[in-house]
Order: structure tokens, then sequence, then C-alpha cells
């Protein structure tokens, strides 16, 4: 994703909203917020040892933002350049949105050029990857901020 | 603490749920107005997804875990 962000970086905006840790149990020198102050220190921890090109944002302690946007722990989507959906993914892969994003620009490029055609294309719902056999989703294997690589 | 789909939102023990996925499914399609919201930046000061009109905006939540 930050790759991502560096390819874009004069064309789009890249926004990381820091919500609620989805594996304390898992790691748990990172455990679920309890306040809003540990939920900073926590995200500037995530900033210093990854880095990131992204502009990060802190989510209110109750993730009202995140809740609003359906709660999914590391979903993804495209805002278009006047304030509306053009992508959304349950599950972030950069791959997914390099394509999309070339696929908006497109779009707006023959929208220019005066076509007809449909500007929003379907959003794709991208699923978490399933562990197999199971039907539920595989848990994150290793630390990271998001997992879109 | 509050709930959130029937469970406290800042949980300690993960466990699979579909129901945020389905809630996806649900909301905020393509070609919808997004919600705006304004959030804290972490590095001090306010962001407004509104503020960023002009450019797409790729928007991740995450975290740590």
């Amino acid at each position: 994703m930050d790759q991502l962000a560096r390819d874009y970086a004069d064309k789009a905006h890249f926004v990381f909203i820091y919500a609620r840790e989805a594996h304390p149990d898992d790691f748990p020198q990172w455990p679920e917020h309890k306040t809003i102050e540990q939920k900073f220190e926590q995200a500037k921890i995530m900033k210093e040892r990854h880095g990131t090109p992204r502009t990060i944002v802190i989510d209110d302690l109750e993730g009202g933002v995140h809740r609003q946007w359906s709660g999914m722990p590391n979903m993804s989507w495209i805002i278009d350049h006047t304030g509306r959906v053009f992508f959304k993914a349950g599950w972030t892969v950069a791959a997914d949105l390099r394509s999309s994003l070339e696929d908006f620009f497109e779009l707006r490029e023959k929208m220019r050029e005066g076509s007809t055609g449909r500007y929003y294309k379907e959003y794709i719902t991208a699923t978490p990857r399933m562990r197999e056999g199971t039907g539920q989703p595989q848990r994150q294997q290793k630390e990271t901020a998001g997992s879109g690589g | 603490m509050g709930e959130w789909l029937g469970r406290e939102y800042n949980y300690s023990d993960w466990r699979p749920s579909q129901d945020e996925f389905q809630l996806l499914k649900e909301i905020h399609h393509a070609g919808d107005v997004a919600p705006d919201f304004t959030l804290p930046l972490l590095d001090g000061g306010e962001l407004s997804l509104s503020d960023l009109k002009g450019k797409p905006v790729v928007i991740e939540f995450g975290s740590i875990t």
C-alpha cells in the first residue's frame, strides 16, 4: 500500500484510519484500546515501526467512523474527486486498489472526452482470505499496518 | 465500553464474524456520496474527508495487528 501511495502521490490522497486492534489476543504487546491516549500511543509506535507516506488519522475510542463504514478490520475504499464512492473492498489488496485507481483515471479521462458511458463501475467486494474448509476468515500471521502489502 | 454487533467494539479476544462484511455489502454503494468524517491527525490537527475533494482518496482502515 505504501508503494502505491508513493506511485500515485501526485494524483490521489492516501489516508490510513487507525481503528481497533484486530488481534490483541495474538499480540499481547498490542492490547485492545481502553483510552484514547493509549490508542494514540499505539498508533505512534505503528508509524515509527513501519513508516508510511500515508496520512494517519485516529478514529475515536469506540470506532465512530469505523462502525459507520461497516467495521471491517482491514477494508479499503476509493472515494472519487467529488466525494462519491468509487470502490470498496472488505479486505485491502494493494493490487486491487492499483487496478481500480487505473480504472478511475481511465474513466475520468473518457468522461472528459465526452463519453456517456457509465462512470461508476460496480464495486468489488473482496472477502477476507478464508481458512481452507472452514468458511471463516484467516487470522493475520504477522504484525503489519494493515495487510495490503 | 460500547458494544458493536453483539460484542465489545474493543474486544480482547478475536473471533470470526460475518456481520461486518454483510454490513459492508449493504451500505455506501458505488456512486453514493461517502459519509464525511473529521478525525484527528496523528501528528496534530484534524482532517475532514470533504477537505480532500479534487483528487480521489484511497482510505484504508487498519491497526498494528
